[in-house]
């Protein structure tokens, strides 16, 4: 018996050692092949290698010609410096070509990768693989001032900008459940962002509308069918068949082919060509396109304010902003639409921002490490943030006391600080196209584009109508509502049972009764009133039992947020959307809105046939399974402020919707709004006023000292 | 057992993996030891070793004794030696009580031990037993509390309402006095074996005479 | 006793202070002659604030009402400007809640604050009001009750004064709008926490703290747990004001890592009667903020340890004699 046990005990150590082994060999296998094909398999997502028509190889004579273009204005400035007029026009023409051609002049003008493409024989631009070969690693600054070497790769594609999402801790975010979202760094965390965070703006999710081609009837085109682009991925730096959804799971990584769709270019070249932004169909789906031309590789740099601004401009200043140089360059095939309505409607443009006027680039104050831009510690959006303690602020540059002109009273507008966010006086209003009101339930035929649109029921930049002033703390809501309270106030603040549900003003109920009355007409149906009580009442289908259960839960689990840190005035943008709504998952706050297929919607018009075949998406059907629910959305209901999520799938067997409505979200979402700054910023009298801009009572002033600041002595002195 | 079929057999006990960390253990304790009285009774006048020293020194002391106490664990499952550390519950009180008799009365009459070593078991049982838990817990618990002590950021921020560093400080003293206590026991059982070095000698030889039975024996070489 | 003492001179309503370990004298019945001491020194210069300017007919609303007019735009907390001669930032903000709270805080404005405040906003030419603690403070009765010679003469021993630092006084670091001589018993995290703040107002900006401390072994957690001060003042001893130029700074760890530890004569020295007794432990802060080692112990412990190794090696010493007698024995016996 003794002989038996040692003998075994003798083995132990390599069956051990084996077994480790073997397990190592299974659990490389499953990570390299078995599980992404399994992932493939369940969420419908495609993943094939990305070939890009504009990579092509050019001939040296091809490089050289774009070389002499690309630096020609460099090189005729200098030649101009060091050769003055002499009166002889020949001459100096003469010389001065001599001057463009020399060495130095050539060495020194912009764009070094010309020489080093061409000492590395570089003749084509194949994407990421080409920037790799020399900037397989680079050293990113770690916000302590030091540098660390980091993988380049690994770098971008953990960022926000292919990411679209994290699971860290680092949202400013609040659930209406009053937990913070992702409050820990913990496996346990969901991943959010604009991935899968639901918007009425662009009326569907990442992967319903990632990359579509619409049949469009253009009135200029006298009824050819034109086919154009839309979609979320034409702001993103992969150029994948669907956003990183890879990325969404604990374990699991994106697919290198995937990786070498990362557009370095369109951040990094100063001359891209947006008119390659188009979708692309190919035998594995469809996708958008880039500029890979070796044109665009040979002007890399560090981001320069056109680079950002390619895709950020839609939302700063929007499509219909004429300094938007994106929305110039639609594309030369299957052109993109020109959405009516921006987002935030502050374009960053010199006639509109200061700081662009200054000629600052974007990066002055989103100060990067590596790859990862800043987005600042405030934010009421849901957006994933790369660098959550990182500040990107008025103060960073501007100092605790940023007025230094006026003599007389820089002591008291820097006294003004500590109530009111520097955004409240020197943004003064949004452009006007600024959309509030917008209704996809009721398309509209859009003779220009060719296409069932979406209406903008009502859009307005201007104060107390476009947009509105808050007490903000730096956190929002799950659906984006500023989360303060007014600091002096006794809990008569409350905008989300007040200014947020309810628009009162007569001249915006005016806009919206006449936008209601133009859609009668297509729409026969639409009884104006009803309609105007329900864009201006989000919660007017709320029952008074309702609406008090709401009121005790702001009290309850919102007032404590509200009443975190440092609140001060700050200007946000409105804005309301009515799409359907999966009633099986509503709270007293919202309900999960379905997402649009925008071929459909804007090809046929009928909004429900486009929700269910959006729906029908993998990833749709899979939300309302299981697994999904068990890995997210059940965390992300209670962040709703709803106990769990309904797995009940909103479509029949016999293609019916089931418990589905058309509503407005419960109250109107608020958005930051940061740029398009003014140098000269408010007077006292534009707020200190009995019709200024603030509304101190519905900022929670008690009423005798709402009088006070309608009233100050000193300005009623001066008046007399 | 047949004592007939009783030989008698030298055995290689104390492989050199286990006396080489056997060795620098007791450097390090011993360094660990002489460097924590000089912390904790620190005096400005009359310091065994300086404050700033014994800091530097206890704290690489303890991080090389971490490491060798996971070195320890890891080479002692993975060679087998655990075996030695496997109580047997069977009559172990009777065991204990006949082992410590044997310390307390029988040592004094020149009897043998009651529980010579084998190649299954070279412990007695009162030795196994404290091996055991000095081993398996008073040295983790050691490591553990000196990591809290060393990183505070580590250790709990607050238990029952008060300073968490505080526990960690006074179970690692209170852990270090019994580990103490241990260290004396344990040089001076060196000299109870059947000579005054026989014992410290299989500690640097790592063979060690023991008894087995004839059909066990051709089992090992 | 204590409590009376504050309702006699001051008729400010008495809230308690929200501290951890608030007032250990008012706790205990039995006081010591040192605390005896303390309590009345703390009397006293609560006393000497009192008659100022103040009867105790002075209305209390009045001087609100009064003090209101001011704090509606020096209430702001970001009343401030950039000074463009000399770039500094100039703040002319007072807490109005900390201000009431404080020692001053039934003083008028104006009371301090002489000079033509008539047009709003008021600009710097019309203020032209600069005083020390010793403008109100005057008198040998009142100056001896602040222990003002005393502060004084080491302050005037002070790095600050003794390399002219410019327009360095009691302001610098006293904000005469918030002292409270009561806050010297806080918590000592929050102690810590406000007096490094007064040293990093400055030197924040001029040194990287953390930089020039790497000679401490976990630096950013020693600066975070004791005083600037208790380094960098004459040791031992309780004299704070007479701040010392950094290399005299004091770098043995034993200084304050021993049972005699000068942290007791200065960041724990309110603590320091009242420690003896907390679970028997000597120096017993450990209980509520920190273990200092070296300096935090418990007799009984370190007793349980001297008695367990000792009583060890005089076992074992008995057992091997007993061994070498026994062996002695056995061997005549056999022979």
């Amino acid at each position: 018996m003794n002989a038996v046990n040692t003998t075994k005990k003798r083995t132990g150590p390599r069956t051990f050692l084996i077994s480790l082994a073997m397990i190592g060999l299974m659990v490389w296998v499953g990570k390299t092949w078995l599980y992404p094909m399994f992932f493939e398999r369940y969420t419908g997502v495609v993943n094939a290698t990305l070939t890009y028509e504009s990579s092509k190889e050019l001939k040296a004579s091809e490089i050289k010609a774009i070389s002499d273009e690309l630096t020609l204005p460099y090189r005729d400035r200098k030649a101009r410096e060091k050769i003055p007029d002499e009166g002889n026009s020949f001459i100096e023409r003469l010389r001065r070509e001599r001057v463009m051609e020399l060495k130095s002049v050539r060495d020194d003008s912009p764009y070094p990768h010309i020489g080093y493409f061409k000492r590395a024989g570089i003749t084509r631009y194949d994407g990421p693989s080409t920037c790799l070969i020399c900037h397989a690693d680079m050293h990113a600054a770690n916000g302590k001032g030091e540098f660390v070497k980091v993988n380049t790769l690994e770098d971008v594609v953990d960022t926000v900008h292919f990411r679209f999402q994290k699971n860290s801790k680092g949202f400013s975010t609040f659930g209406f459940d009053g937990r913070e979202v992702n409050a820990e760094n913990s496996l346990l965390n969901i991943p959010m962002g604009k991935i899968d965070r639901a918007c009425g703006i662009p009326g569907s999710f990442s992967w319903t509308g990632w990359a579509e081609l619409v049949k469009s009837k253009p009135e200029s085109a006298h009824g050819e069918v034109v086919t154009r682009s839309e979609g979320c991925g034409q702001c993103h730096i992969g150029g994948n068949y669907h956003p990183a959804t890879e990325k969404m799971m604990p374990i699991g990584d994106v697919p290198a082919s995937a990786k070498e769709g990362i557009d370095c270019l369109i951040c990094h070249a100063d001359v891209y060509d947006m008119n390659q932004r188009v979708v692309i169909a190919d035998s594995h789906g469809r996708r958008w396109d880039q500029d890979r031309s070796l044109r665009a590789a040979m002007t890399v740099g560090t981001p320069k304010v056109d680079s950002c601004l390619n895709c950020h401009q839609h939302n700063l200043g929007g499509d219909a902003f004429e300094g938007n140089r994106a929305s110039k360059n639609r594309g030369h095939i299957n052109e993109r639409f020109s959405h009516d309505g921006a987002k935030r409607a502050t374009p960053f443009s010199p006639s509109t921002d200061v700081h662009s006027a200054a000629g600052m680039n974007c990066l002055d104050c989103h100060v990067p490490e590596g790859h990862k831009i800043p987005r600042g510690l405030h934010g009421v959006d849901l957006v994933a943030n790369d660098l959550p303690n990182k500040p990107v602020s008025c103060e960073g540059c501007h100092t605790a006391s940023p007025h230094i002109r006026d003599v007389t009273h820089r002591a008291i507008l820097n006294g003004h600080i500590a109530r009111l966010a520097c955004e409240t006086c020197h943004i003064k209003e949004l452009a006007d196209y600024n959309v509030v009101l917008r209704d996809w339930v009721y398309p509209v035929w859009n003779k220009e584009e060719g296409v069932y649109t979406y209406v903008d029921v009502y859009q307005s930049g201007k104060p107390g109508k476009g947009m509105t002033y808050l007490w903000f703390n730096g956190n929002g809501t799950f659906l984006a509502n500023a989360l303060g309270d007014n600091p002096t106030g006794d809990n008569r603040y409350n905008p989300l049972m007040n200014q947020l549900v309810k628009i009162d003003d007569p001249e915006v109920l005016a806009a919206i009764r006449s936008a209601a009355e133009k859609l009668k007409l297509t729409y026969p149906d639409i009884d104006v009133d009803q309609y105007v009580r329900e864009a201006a009442n989000p919660l007017s289908h709320f029952t008074p039992e309702q609406v008090e259960k709401r009121r005790l839960w702001v009290e309850e689990k919102i007032r404590p947020l509200m009443k975190k840190g440092i609140s001060r005035i700050t200007p946000f943008k409105l804005f309301n959307a009515r799409m359907y709504e999966d009633m099986g998952n509503q709270g007293l706050f919202g309900a999960m809105i379905l997402p649009f297929d925008y071929a459909s919607y804007y090809e046929t018009g009928d909004p429900i046939q486009s929700v269910k075949t959006a729906i029908k998406h993998p990833i749709v059907r899979r939300m309302y399974e299981a697994p999904f629910k068990m890995y997210m959305m059940d965390a992300f209901m209670t962040y709703f402020g709803v106990d769990a999520w309904s797995a009940e799938y909103p479509l029949t067997a016999n293609d019916e919707l089931q418990k589905v409505e058309k509503h407005w979200m419960r109250q109107m979402a608020t958005l930051m709004i940061n740029h398009g700054i003014k140098r000269d910023g408010r007077t006292c009298r534009e707020c200190h006023a009995e019709k200024g801009i603030l509304d101190f009572d519905k900022l929670g002033y008690t009423p005798e000292r709402a009088k006070e600041l309608r009233h100050l002595p000193e300005l009623e002195k001066q008046a007399k | 057992m047949n004592p007939d079929c009783v030989i008698k057999k030298k055995v290689l006990l104390y492989p050199l993996w286990l006396r080489i960390w056997h060795w620098s253990h007791a450097a390090l304790f011993i360094l660990l030891l002489i460097s924590g009285i000089s912390l904790h009774f620190a005096n400005p006048n009359a310091p065994l070793i300086p404050f700033a020293t014994a800091r530097v020194l206890h704290n690489l002391c303890g991080l090389f004794l971490s490491f060798e106490f996971l070195v320890f664990v890891l080479a002692n499952g993975i060679s087998g030696n655990v075996r030695h550390y496997r109580p047997v519950m069977k009559n172990l009180s009777q065991r204990l009580m006949k082992q410590a008799d044997f310390y307390a009365r029988g040592i004094f009459a020149g009897l043998s031990h009651p529980f010579p070593p084998t190649w299954e078991q070279k412990f007695n049982p009162l030795q196994q037993m404290t091996y055991l838990t000095i081993m398996y817990l008073v040295v983790p618990l050691i490591i553990v509390t000196g990591f809290m002590l060393w990183v505070p950021e580590w250790a709990p921020e607050q238990i029952f309402g008060m300073d968490g560093l505080w526990p960690a400080a006074v179970l690692h003293y209170l852990v270090g006095v019994a580990l103490a206590v241990f260290f004396v026991g344990h040089v001076y059982l060196v000299t109870v074996g059947k000579t005054m070095t026989s014992q410290i000698e299989k500690m640097l030889t790592g063979w060690e005479e023991i008894s087995t039975t004839k059909e066990n024996d051709h089992e090992r070489r | 006793m204590r409590a009376d003492a504050l309702k006699v001179l001051t008729s400010r309503p008495t809230t308690p202070i929200p501290h951890r370990n608030a007032w250990p004298w008012a706790r205990r019945r039995v006081l010591h002659f040192r605390h005896g001491c303390i309590v009345s020194i703390m009397v006293m210069a609560l006393s000497a604030l009192a008659p100022v300017s103040l009867d105790a007919n002075t209305d209390i609303k009045a001087v609100a009402d009064e003090n209101a007019k001011c704090l509606r735009c020096h209430g702001m907390s970001t009343l401030s400007y950039i000074d463009p001669m000399s770039g500094k930032h100039l703040d002319f903000s007072v807490d109005a809640e900390k201000f009431s709270l404080s020692d001053h805080g039934r003083q008028t404005c104006m009371t301090c604050h002489k000079g033509n405040f008539a047009g709003l906003p008021h600009q710097p030419e019309g203020v032209t009001d600069h005083h020390s603690c010793g403008d109100c403070h005057t008198g040998d009765k009142l100056i001896q009750r602040m222990r003002l010679v005393g502060i004084t003469a080491q302050f005037k021993k002070s790095v600050h004064v003794q390399e002219k630092v410019a327009g360095f006084d009691c302001f610098s670091c006293h904000n005469p709008h918030e002292s409270r001589l009561e806050d010297q018993r806080a918590p000592e995290a929050d102690v810590v926490q406000r007096d490094n703040g007064v040293c990093l107002r400055c030197h924040q900006q001029t040194m990287t703290e953390v930089e020039k401390h790497r000679i401490i072994p976990k630096a950013s957690l020693h600066l975070g747990a004791v005083r600037c001060l208790d380094c960098h003042t004459p040791r031992p001893g309780s004299v704070i004001h007479a701040i010392e130029p950094a290399e005299r700074a004091e770098r043995n760890c034993v200084a304050c890592h021993s049972r005699d530890s000068i942290l007791l004569t200065k960041l724990y020295k309110y603590r320091l009667h009242e420690s003896e007794h907390r679970a028997g432990f000597i120096n017993g802060v450990v209980l509520s903020d920190y273990y200092v080692i070296g300096m935090t112990r418990h007799p009984l412990l370190d007793a349980l340890g001297i008695l367990g190794v000792g009583g060890a090696l005089v076992g074992v010493l008995f057992h091997g004699l007993g061994r070498f007698i026994a062996g002695r024995r056995r061997q005549s016996h056999e022979s």
